[in-house]
Parts: C-alpha cells; sequence; structure tokens
C-alpha cells in the first residue's frame, strides 16, 4: 500500500468527499507520488479503470495529524491486474463484498483513539483542558437556550505541593490517579469531570442548581477526606462552586472566574472546605400549593 | 444513663408572626416543669429572637459555632424558664442563607449535644427556604402551628406539602394559636386536615390549641415566659396540655415511621 508524505496530503479536510470517476478526477489523486515500480503506468488507465468500474474513491478524515486522510477506493469487478494497479496508488481497495463495515470501524475506531487522545489527560484519563473549555462553552450556550441551571465546581487539593515534594513526583502522581477516581466515584453520569491542570479538577454539572451542587460538593470532600494523603495525614480539598445565571452569562472564562473565586475564598478560610458564589436559593422544582387547593383551603365550611 | 432518646421536635410555621417562638418558649418550659430535661434550639437564623422573648443577651450564638471557633458547650446557656437554649444571632445576613455544610456542621455539633437531654425543640424560621426544611428534616417529629389568619393557613399547607412530597414526611402535628374558642380551633384543624386528607393522602394529628389571651402581649413585653408567671391561666393550661400531648404523638409517630 502506498503511503504519501505530508507535503502531499490536500490540505482540506473533507470528511468522506466521494467522487465520481465520470466527473473531473481529484486533483489531489493526480499529484500523488507513484512508486518507482509503476511510474510507466499513466494515470489515465488507472483512471480508466476507476470509471469502467464505476468505482467510488474517497478521503476518509481520520482526524490525525501525521496522516490526517485515507484515500480509499471502492470498487466491484475488478480484474487481478486492477486491483494491483489501484492498490500501488491509494491506501485502502475495498470490494463491496470484503467485509467494508468492519473496515470502516476499524478507521472508525482507529479515529476515536486519536480523538480520545487529543481530549483526555494522559495520567487519570480525565478530559484534559482543551475539552474542558470546549464543553464549559456548550453548557453555558444550553443554560442560555433552556434557562435551565448549570453548575461548576472547582476542585483543588490541599497542600498537595508538600506531597510532591516529600514524596516525589511518582507518588504524587499516583495520588492524583486515586483522587480521579475517588471524585469520579461521587458523581453521576452526566457530570463532566476534567483535570483542569497540576492538583485541580474541574466538574461541569449540567442541569444542576447549587444547592445540589453543594450537596455532591459536600459528598465528595467527605470522600477525600477519608482518602489516605500520607501514612497519618488524610487528604483534604478545597471546593469553589458557582451556578451559571442565564441572563448574565458571560462564556466559560468569566464563569470559570467566579467559581475560582469561591475556591480562593474555600483556600483562604482554611482549607478543607466549599465556599460557593451566589445565594442559596429558595426551593427550586418544589410543589407549589395548586389553585384548587388553595380554594379548598380558603373555604368556608360554615 | 439514660437508655430513653430524646424526642427531637421541629416547631415551625408557614407563615411568620403566628407565635411560634412564644409556643415553643411555652411549651418548652412546661416540658422541664413535668421534670424533662429540656433543650430549645433557636434555628431561627437571620431573625432569631428567642433570646429577647427571654430577655437574655448570650455571650455567644449559633453563629460563633458556625464562623467562629466556638464549641455548642460554650454557646448553650441555662435561662431562667427551666431549660437550656442554644441562641441564634439576629440580623446576620449570612446566617438566614447558610452553607448546606454548616447547616451540616451546626447538626452534627447538636448530635453530642441532644443525648443530655429528654426533649429537644427546634424552633425553625417560617417558610420552606432550604435552611428551615433542613432543620426540619433533623427533627423526626414536626409541628407546624397556624392560626386562623387564612394566608397562615395556606402557607402551614405548603410546609406540610413540600415536606411530605420532596422527603416523605408523614407525621405532622398541628397547633392553633391565637382562637377564640376550642370549637374555633378544632374546626380549624378539621379544615387543613381534610385538605390534607384529600390532596396529599395524609392525615394530620391535633395536638391542641392556644386561646387569645390579653396576658401575651404583656408577657412578651416583660421577658418573661407566661407559663411560669401564669401557670392557670388559659394559655398556659393550653400549652401543658399540648407539652402532654406531644411524647404521646411522638411516640406513636416513631413507631408508624419505623413500620
Amino acid at each position: 500500500m502506498a503511503r504519501f508524505s505530508e507535503s502531499h496530503m490536500p490540505s482540506s479536510k473533507r470528511n468522506l468527499n466521494t467522487h465520481s470517476p465520470s466527473s473531473h478526477p481529484p486533483s489531489s489523486l493526480v499529484q500523488r507520488p507513484v512508486p518507482a515500480g509503476e511510474r510507466g503506468r499513466s494515470w489515465n488507465h488507472i483512471l480508466g479503470i476507476l470509471r469502467k468500474n464505476k468505482a467510488i474513491s474517497a478521503w476518509l478524515d481520520l482526524g490525525n495529524h501525521q496522516n490526517p486522510e485515507l484515500f480509499v477506493v471502492l470498487a466491484d469487478e475488478l480484474s487481478g491486474p486492477e486491483r494491483e494497479a489501484l492498490a500501488a496508488v491509494t491506501d485502502v481497495v475495498v470490494h463491496t463484498r470484503d467485509h467494508l463495515t468492519k473496515k470502516i470501524a476499524d478507521l472508525e475506531r482507529r479515529n476515536q483513539h486519536l480523538r480520545a487522545l487529543s481530549l483526555t489527560d494522559g495520567l487519570t484519563g480525565l478530559y484534559n483542558y482543551r475539552f474542558f473549555a470546549k464543553q464549559l462553552d456548550v453548557e453555558i450556550a444550553r443554560t442560555k437556550r433552556t434557562g435551565q441551571p448549570c453548575s461548576l465546581m472547582m476542585i483543588d487539593l490541599d497542600d498537595f505541593k508538600q506531597l510532591n515534594d516529600t514524596l516525589g513526583h511518582n507518588e504524587g502522581n499516583a495520588f492524583l490517579v486515586k483522587v480521579a477516581q475517588v471524585i469520579r466515584e461521587q458523581l453521576r453520569p452526566t457530570d463532566i469531570l476534567c483535570r483542569y491542570g497540576g492538583d485541580e479538577f474541574a466538574v461541569i454539572m449540567p442541569a444542576t442548581a447549587l444547592f445540589d451542587a453543594l450537596r455532591i460538593g459536600e459528598r465528595l470532600r467527605a470522600s477525600l477526606s477519608r482518602l489516605p494523603f500520607k501514612p497519618s495525614t488524610p487528604c483534604s480539598a478545597s471546593i469553589g462552586l458557582a451556578e451559571c445565571d442565564p441572563v448574565f452569562a458571560h462564556g466559560f472564562r468569566a464563569f470559570v472566574d467566579i467559581a475560582d473565586k469561591a475556591l480562593y475564598r474555600a483556600k483562604t478560610e482554611g482549607k478543607n472546605r466549599i465556599c460557593f458564589e451566589g445565594t442559596l436559593p429558595e426551593m427550586r422544582g418544589v410543589p407549589s400549593v395548586t389553585q384548587d387547593e388553595k380554594e379548598a383551603l380558603l373555604k368556608r365550611d360554615d | 444513663m439514660k437508655a430513653k432518646k430524646p424526642f427531637i421536635t421541629s416547631i415551625a410555621s408557614g407563615k411568620g408572626g403566628v407565635g411560634k417562638t412564644f409556643i415553643t418558649a411555652n411549651l418548652a418550659s412546661c416540658l422541664a416543669k413535668d421534670g424533662n430535661k429540656v433543650l430549645v434550639v433557636d434555628c431561627d437564623l437571620g431573625l432569631a429572637n428567642m433570646d429577647i422573648l427571654l430577655g437574655i443577651s448570650p455571650m455567644f450564638t449559633l453563629q460563633d459555632l458556625v464562623f467562629g471557633n466556638r464549641s455548642v458547650e460554650e454557646v448553650v446557656v441555662c435561662t431562667k424558664a427551666g431549660f437550656d437554649l442554644v441562641p441564634a444571632s439576629s440580623g446576620v445576613k449570612e446566617m438566614g442563607q447558610l452553607l448546606y455544610e454548616k447547616i451540616q456542621m451546626i447538626k452534627s455539633s447538636l448530635d453530642t449535644l441532644i443525648p443530655n437531654y429528654d426533649h429537644v425543640l427546634l424552633d425553625t424560621g417560617a417558610g420552606i427556604s432550604e435552611v428551615v426544611l433542613q432543620f426540619n428534616l433533623f427533627a423526626p417529629n414536626n409541628i407546624i402551628v397556624l392560626n386562623r389568619e387564612p394566608t397562615s393557613v395556606t402557607d402551614a399547607y405548603a410546609v406540610i406539602k413540600v415536606m411530605c412530597q420532596r422527603f416523605a414526611r408523614q407525621s405532622f402535628g398541628i397547633i392553633v394559636n391565637s382562637a377564640n374558642n376550642e370549637k374555633e380551633a378544632g374546626r380549624l384543624f378539621r379544615h387543613i386536615d381534610a385538605v390534607s386528607r384529600d390532596f396529599l393522602d395524609l392525615p394530620l394529628h391535633y395536638l391542641g390549641y392556644v386561646v387569645t389571651d390579653g396576658a401575651v402581649p404583656n408577657s412578651i413585653m416583660n421577658h418573661r415566659v407566661l407559663v411560669d408567671t401564669h401557670p392557670g391561666s388559659g394559655v398556659g393550661m393550653n400549652c401543658s396540655h399540648i407539652a402532654r400531648a406531644i411524647p404521646k404523638w411522638a411516640q406513636q409517630a416513631t413507631v408508624s415511621a419505623i413500620v
């Protein structure tokens, strides 16, 4: 199978951009370097094969920076030599009777793996800052559109630097992995846990009001404090909380700043605690007295 | 050592100004007279006034427990009325909107204090703010005080509905305050009880009533607990009647809660 250097790859990303060979051939196909043994074969010959067999050629976007795209040909009635000729200049030649779905699934799996690599943190496996920033913007937009609350929790381990300095970075990293696991266990499936950086974690809590976020935060703080830090000292974390205001939502940076402010307060007020920005809401989602009930209550019976 | 667990009872109202604090103080005094060790906790954070009613100026309050580093033993005071009090501070905005964590902290401090008593009465604030509800949840037995004003009835019903539908509470005791007579009080109770049975499928428990008495404003002005100064008055008799009804009801409620 032919491999091509990056400089020859088309710069624009096309996702399954199919070409019918009867129309203009893809220009990039013509630019492909031909392996030494194939030099004599004319490109017209290749295009002829594509046309004759009503073949479909496609660029598959892999999202990978080294090899962003694959050139795939799908053709049905190829003779042996035709198949060979095509195989020399394309990445994959598939027959419709081949397990096309399996091949695409393989490519998709590889694609996903590569995408995951660019969105997660290598140490803890949590989402990284890049994903966090993107997703928080999405959730703020959702809050603005639906009016549903969204809370943000910033978690910072207390005195983590000390642990790193005394026990070394390997131990420190192993501890961070454990912390990530403990936090994950306390969250709900819809919460998005990210490693914000260093020993700081961020949790995006969609459709969650401040008070519910507080409950979860308290549960989380308590479970972290049961995690042994050093042999004799328990671990503790400071937590800052904020709820996205659908009216004054100014994008993710402002939202993070508010939660950070709360986190800073938690640190200065003595660590191992939760602080929040905003007021404790009156009851939300609580059944209020209906008109029928009110009428029944106010009815004068005698 | 007592093997009995203390009765923890919250005294709430839907609307402010129905005499919740007055009733709490008088019930506590009656229970104490009957030989019980009684603790009253002023949970009406932000608008606390049990201390004013009793004419004391406590050195420390719940605020010092939450924001200062005072222990609950330093905060609790003995009163002339025969019961102990954990006072709160008035006019402190942050106290009215306490963080969930702080509420938990107050609760766990109280946990250490409670085993010393037979009865613990929580004077919670009016309404259905989260802080009020949290204190109501802390008490297995919830008393709601109301009077004949229509708004006090609808607001009392709102508290019951929230506690019932959100927290699955099933046992509410009702005290009718400032009633003209027993008949009127009974009618008021039957009315809210019927609505509760109809809409919530929840029968309420009638604990009693307290009559309107001109001596009440005077006792408040003089910072005295009325049952101490006028034990034989109508109000005094009513209060001691209710005080005796509470343990029976609470025991019954606890049994039904276990079942």
